[in-house]
């Protein structure tokens, strides 16, 4: 009884409206950076995969430079990366703070990410594809967008479903230059005031958020695979 | 319709070239099914993907219909590609595709056709290959026969004049086989179709082709006529293939294992004459009689033919005689042995 009387304090003890706007703002976040990852990343990723090695238009030194590049920005841990970012993020949304100073960062922390994704699942379709593409007279982009992507299809929406989890741990970690969302809020109140009722409620959405965006992802992948 | 000068082609492994085809010449014929045989490695499947550039080889030139298809641009290419369809061993079907998208894909590349002559060319192909009942299943849900038809019926659909078969039966049971091989002799006939199939399988040369080449090495050990071919080997590796597939002993070697002496023919009929009793005529007329030791009759695509090795019970005369008459029947007679 103690217990849950405890819990029932905690859980009127938190200002209510504001998880829920830092909820709205987190998923915002989420969303708007997911469109650009996914709109920059899925090109990256179809160069990636065509420029590596005994692919179609195989390139060693595209290739070569543009894996460096997504290794480097990979490599670079998201906080520093969130700093770098800031005048960057200035000149594009005028500002480094919020919910539109984060979505830029996100972007370029998540966009190698998945292109990387996308070039490892393009390279599970079976090479006997392109070969009969070819066979019927494919010209690249009809191999590409006839053949090669409807193939990966399932495996494109996991890879989605994956950076959109990062994502969201990402947005939480925005929270550290004020970046807006549940991250922010739990800086602010759970750890810089002291409430850890706060912290408990933040930690409990986000874990929800990544349940129910693995579900739906993988139910996407069930309903478009074909075996 | 289709030279083949010189052509060559080889791999790097491991940083060393290793040949895979060299020096091929081969002429393939309007409207024949030509078979091209070897052993795993010798480099067959490599030859016919030159035949539609999947291996572009090191040199040499394939003339199709007079010009030179690896001087071709890139959308001369397509364009010959798209009259050239492949069939696969592993069929290599789009598996989040239909079986109906699968075969109107083709008609998508080539830009050609509207969506109403595109939906009545879909339904003719899936007719033709039986599948009818199919349309609207995956890949997954078919059989491996069915899958290879849905391959035919896609390599088909925008009227190619060359089939291009790389081992396509060569996953299948031999039922199965059997009725792709009947399938393929089917619109070879109905609509002119020239085809090129590899294989390792004598029965699927036998079956269906009118011309074969033997490929051992990367090379052309012999090649022609398939009855010259199988009834009469010249190359060793030839040899093997036609004793391993008939599961005969080298006839050579037969009087010797049973014991027997005497002359021992082999006698070779093509044709009506197969099913005629020459044997017991030429028994009688030259008062001799035959031991049958061993043989086959049976039909080289659609011709007759027979191939029995005989001992000869008579006198050196009578063997003479007996060669001579054989040879009046145009029935070809080899002394084994002697």
């Amino acid at each position: 009884m103690n217990f849950i009387n405890m819990l029932m304090d905690t859980l009127l003890a938190v200002d209510w409206a504001d998880i829920g706007v830092a909820t709205m703002e987190t998923l915002t976040m989420v969303g708007g950076s997911l469109v650009f990852t996914v709109l920059l990343g899925l090109p990256l990723g179809i160069v990636l995969f065509l420029t590596g090695p005994r692919q179609l238009l195989a390139h060693a030194r595209l290739y070569g430079f543009l894996s460096l590049v997504v290794n480097l920005l990979r490599s670079m841990p998201f906080v520093i990366l969130l700093i770098l970012m800031i005048p960057v993020t200035v000149a594009l949304v005028g500002t480094s703070i919020g919910v539109s100073g984060a979505i830029p960062p996100l972007v370029v922390g998540a966009t190698p990410f998945f292109a990387r994704l996308v070039e490892n699942v393009l390279r599970e379709v079976d090479r006997g594809i392109i070969e009969a593409s070819q066979s019927m007279g494919a010209s690249l982009p009809q191999i590409i967008f006839g053949a090669v992507l409807p193939e990966a299809f399932p495996g494109l929406l996991a890879a989605t479903t994956v950076t959109a989890i990062a994502l969201v741990s990402y947005a939480a970690m925005s929270g550290v230059i004020g970046g807006g969302g549940l991250g922010d809020l739990a800086i602010r109140f759970g750890y810089q005031r002291f409430q850890t009722e706060v912290m408990i409620v933040t930690v409990g959405i986000l874990l929800v958020l990544v349940q129910v965006l693995q579900a739906v992802g993988d139910r996407l992948v069930h309903r478009y695979t074909r075996s | 319709m289709i030279n083949i000068q010189h052509i060559s082609k080889h791999y790097l492994v491991d940083g060393r070239p290793i040949p895979a085809i060299s020096d091929i010449n081969l002429t393939i014929e309007q409207g024949e099914i030509f078979g091209i045989i070897g052993a795993s490695g010798a480099g067959k499947s490599t030859l016919i993907r030159t035949l539609n550039l999947l291996e572009r080889p090191d040199s040499g030139r394939i003339l199709v219909d007079g010009s030179d298809i690896t001087q071709f641009s890139k959308e001369q290419l397509q364009g010959y590609r798209r009259k050239a369809g492949m069939v696969f061993q592993h069929f290599n079907l789009l598996g989040a595709k239909t079986v109906a998208d699968n075969i109107r894909f083709p008609l998508k590349l080539s830009g050609e056709y509207p969506e109403a002559e595109m939906e009545t060319r879909v339904a003719e192909l899936l007719e033709l290959v039986e599948l009818t009942g199919h349309r609207d299943k995956y890949p997954a849900q078919l059989s491996g026969g069915q899958k290879q038809r849905v391959g035919i019926a896609r390599a088909l659909a925008n009227h190619p004049k060359l089939l291009l078969c790389d081992e396509a039966t060569s996953a299948l049971d031999p039922q199965t086989t059997q009725s792709i091989l009947r399938l393929l002799r089917d619109i070879n006939q109905r609509f002119g179709l020239t085809i090129v199939l590899i294989t390792h399988e004598m029965d699927v040369i036998r079956a269906v082709c009118d011309r074969v080449a033997v490929l051992d090495k990367g090379k052309v050990a012999e090649h022609g006529w398939v009855t010259d071919v199988l009834l009469h080997p010249k190359h060793p590796v030839t040899r093997a293939m036609v004793r391993e597939s008939s599961h005969h002993e080298e006839s050579a070697d037969l009087g010797a294992s049973l014991g027997l002496s005497g002359p021992m023919l082999r006698l070779t009929f093509l044709g009506e004459i197969t099913y005629q009793p020459v044997l017991e005529r030429i028994a009688t007329a030259q008062g001799v009689s035959f031991n049958i030791l061993e043989g086959v009759i049976g039909r080289i695509k659609d011709t007759p033919y027979g191939q029995l090795t005989v001992q000869v019970i008579g006198s050196n005369d009578d063997l003479a005689r007996v060669e001579t008459a054989f040879g009046e029947q145009s029935i070809h007679c080899e002394v084994l042995g002697s």
